[in-house]
């Protein structure tokens, strides 16, 4: 319910016109938010210079989460006036987040053991061997192997975010079509490492009780790649645009489980190959559409031509 | 007798302590006021099963079978005995990983940090200082060990209550005394459990031990609950 309340309050805040480039800072929290409320720490409105001061709890990632055009604080405190919105009690949302911190420790230890192991409980064991942590901690995961890969998918949009921001001036040199294969070839190559337990970890997205969050990342990620590559609509077309990037990120994903190719440029290939189809589906849609418009016209002018004459008569 | 009481949904609810507790090969475990040994045998069953799940291509899985160490303690020798009994039933009799040890809740002789899992079921009401009980806990786990309590607590939900209350003192103490002579001492049972703190006072009593990321899971509507601790 609170993660609900955050993530309102910050597509709020966006709408009032924080900058363009916070869009994807705040898109970053969104998951976050829905991870654990105590993360998310809102403070006061600071009047003076109409911007937004706040910070991202402990989270291990904490330091790339603050945008720098808001001019975040990392430990800001309380200022002035305004709303502050905190957890119910100092103990509850210190604790909460001294619990966060070791789960991701664990589950980033973990990682390390996925490709030898798989995506299994017994990696996380490991991982929390190597974290100095009693395995019983495992027991804390409320979907064990779910909350590693989700771990993973996180880890890996976090980390295009990144990239994207540090090739900025490379993409916008390029084509849309090049930008789009660009930026998912980036993510799906994060998934090199680990390609030979991918199809597990497929599965256990697949898993019903772990589908909706699978969805909901990947549902993200494509959004990210979008605003990223520089859609800005906001009509039909941002549904269209995110349906088709997700088929063909889906088929490439795919398509690299069975690719054996050096350098994985068979999956490169059919990338492009996938991006040129849905460029001209979008074409033929357009053009179908335009036909359409067109035989309209030209029956409905007919029509009205022959009535008139006939009325004539 | 606890079959007759609860139905013999107590084994449902030790299986759910239990798959709650997530045992591993290797695993620390310490079994508190578990004489008889439920917990401490369905703990050996699930660690054996998760050695067989675990892809047996690395050499270190077989010392980590023989580190497995189940201690089940209780304050009673009696029910010792008869745990070791049934162990003996079970073909558990000279199981390396089981170890019976005597001793109290509120100061165990084990070392500090040496335990990964704790779970007391059905004992800490009977502790005369609980919380001396939770710090002795706290202070055997080791960092990322769980506590894991089973325990009758209360219902709130209006209607069942009522029916709850009523086959708490009229059933119950009527079962004892036909089936084991004693009526007060069943009389006594079911008031202990209206005077032990409900579900969120345990919980904070807890928290206040030590544990993180305290959770209670209520079984059969409240008339048995699961608390959930972690010392981090």
């Amino acid at each position: 319910m609170r993660a609900v309340q955050i993530t309102r309050l910050l597509q709020n805040l966006a709408s009032q016109g924080a900058a363009a480039a916070s869009y994807s800072s705040l898109r970053r929290l969104a998951p976050l938010a829905s991870q654990q409320s105590s993360l998310c720490r809102l403070y006061a409105r600071d009047s003076s210079t109409e911007s937004f001061a706040w910070s991202v709890g402990s989270e291990p990632g904490a330091s790339t989460g603050a945008p720098a055009s808001d001019g975040a604080q990392e430990n800001g405190a309380t200022s002035g006036l305004g709303a502050s919105f905190k957890n119910t009690s100092d103990k509850d949302s210190a604790s909460d987040e001294e619990a966060v911190d070791e789960k991701s420790q664990v589950l980033r230890a973990a990682m390390s053991h996925v490709s030898r192991l798989g995506w299994t409980e017994s990696a996380l064991v490991q991982g929390a061997k190597d974290a100095g942590l009693s395995p019983a901690i495992v027991g804390s995961f409320p979907r064990k192997d779910a909350a590693l890969v989700e771990f993973f998918m996180d880890e890996c949009n976090r980390h295009l975010e990144d990239e994207v921001e540090a090739r900025e001036k490379e993409l916008s040199s390029m084509l849309l079509a090049e930008r789009i294969a660009q930026l998912v070839r980036l993510r799906l190559q994060m998934q090199i490492p680990f390609l030979s337990k991918w199809p597990q970890a497929l599965s256990i997205q697949a898993h019903p009780m772990n589908a909706a969050t699978a969805l909901k990342q990947r549902a993200v990620l494509m959004d990210d790649i979008w605003h990223a590559v520089g859609d800005r609509s906001t009509d039909m077309d941002w549904y269209t645009k995110r349906a088709l990037l997700g088929g063909v990120y889906a088929a490439t994903e795919l398509y690299m489980l069975t690719d054996y190719s050096p350098g994985h440029r068979d999956s490169w290939a059919f990338l492009e190959r996938r991006i040129k189809d849905a460029i001209d589906c979008r074409k033929t849609a357009q053009e179908a559409s335009q036909l359409a418009q067109a035989v309209g016209m030209g029956l409905s002018n007919s029509l009205s031509s022959l009535f008139s004459r006939g009325s004539q008569m | 007798m606890n079959d007759l009481m609860s139905g013999g949904l107590h084994r449902l609810w030790k299986d759910r302590l239990v798959s709650q507790l997530a045992p591993f090969p290797g695993m620390q475990h310490l079994d508190v006021a578990g004489g008889t040994g439920d917990v401490a045998f369905r703990v050996v069953n699930a660690i054996q099963k998760a050695e067989q799940r675990v892809p047996g291509n690395t050499l270190g899985s077989v010392d980590e079978e023989d580190r497995t160490k189940v201690y089940v303690c209780d304050i009673n020798p009696n029910m010792l005995e008869v745990g070791k009994k049934r162990a003996k039933e079970r073909g558990l009799g000279n199981a390396a990983c089981l170890v019976w040890m005597q001793g109290d809740a509120e100061a165990l002789t084990l070392n500090d940090e040496s335990m990964d899992g704790y779970t007391i079921a059905f004992g800490i009401r009977n502790v005369t200082h609980i919380d001396r009980a939770l710090k002795e806990a706290y202070r055997v786990l080791r960092r990322g060990g769980r506590f894991l309590c089973l325990e009758l607590s209360h219902v709130s939900t209006p209607g069942f209550r009522e029916v709850y209350d009523a086959y708490s003192f009229n059933v119950i103490p009527r079962i004892g005394e036909v089936v084991s002579g004693d009526r007060a001492s069943y009389q006594y049972l079911v008031e202990s459990v209206r005077k032990f703190p409900n579900q969120e006072k345990f919980a904070s009593m807890i928290a206040d031990a030590g544990f993180k990321d305290v959770q209670y899971e209520n079984l059969v509507g409240g008339v048995v609950a699961i608390h959930s601790g972690f010392k981090l």
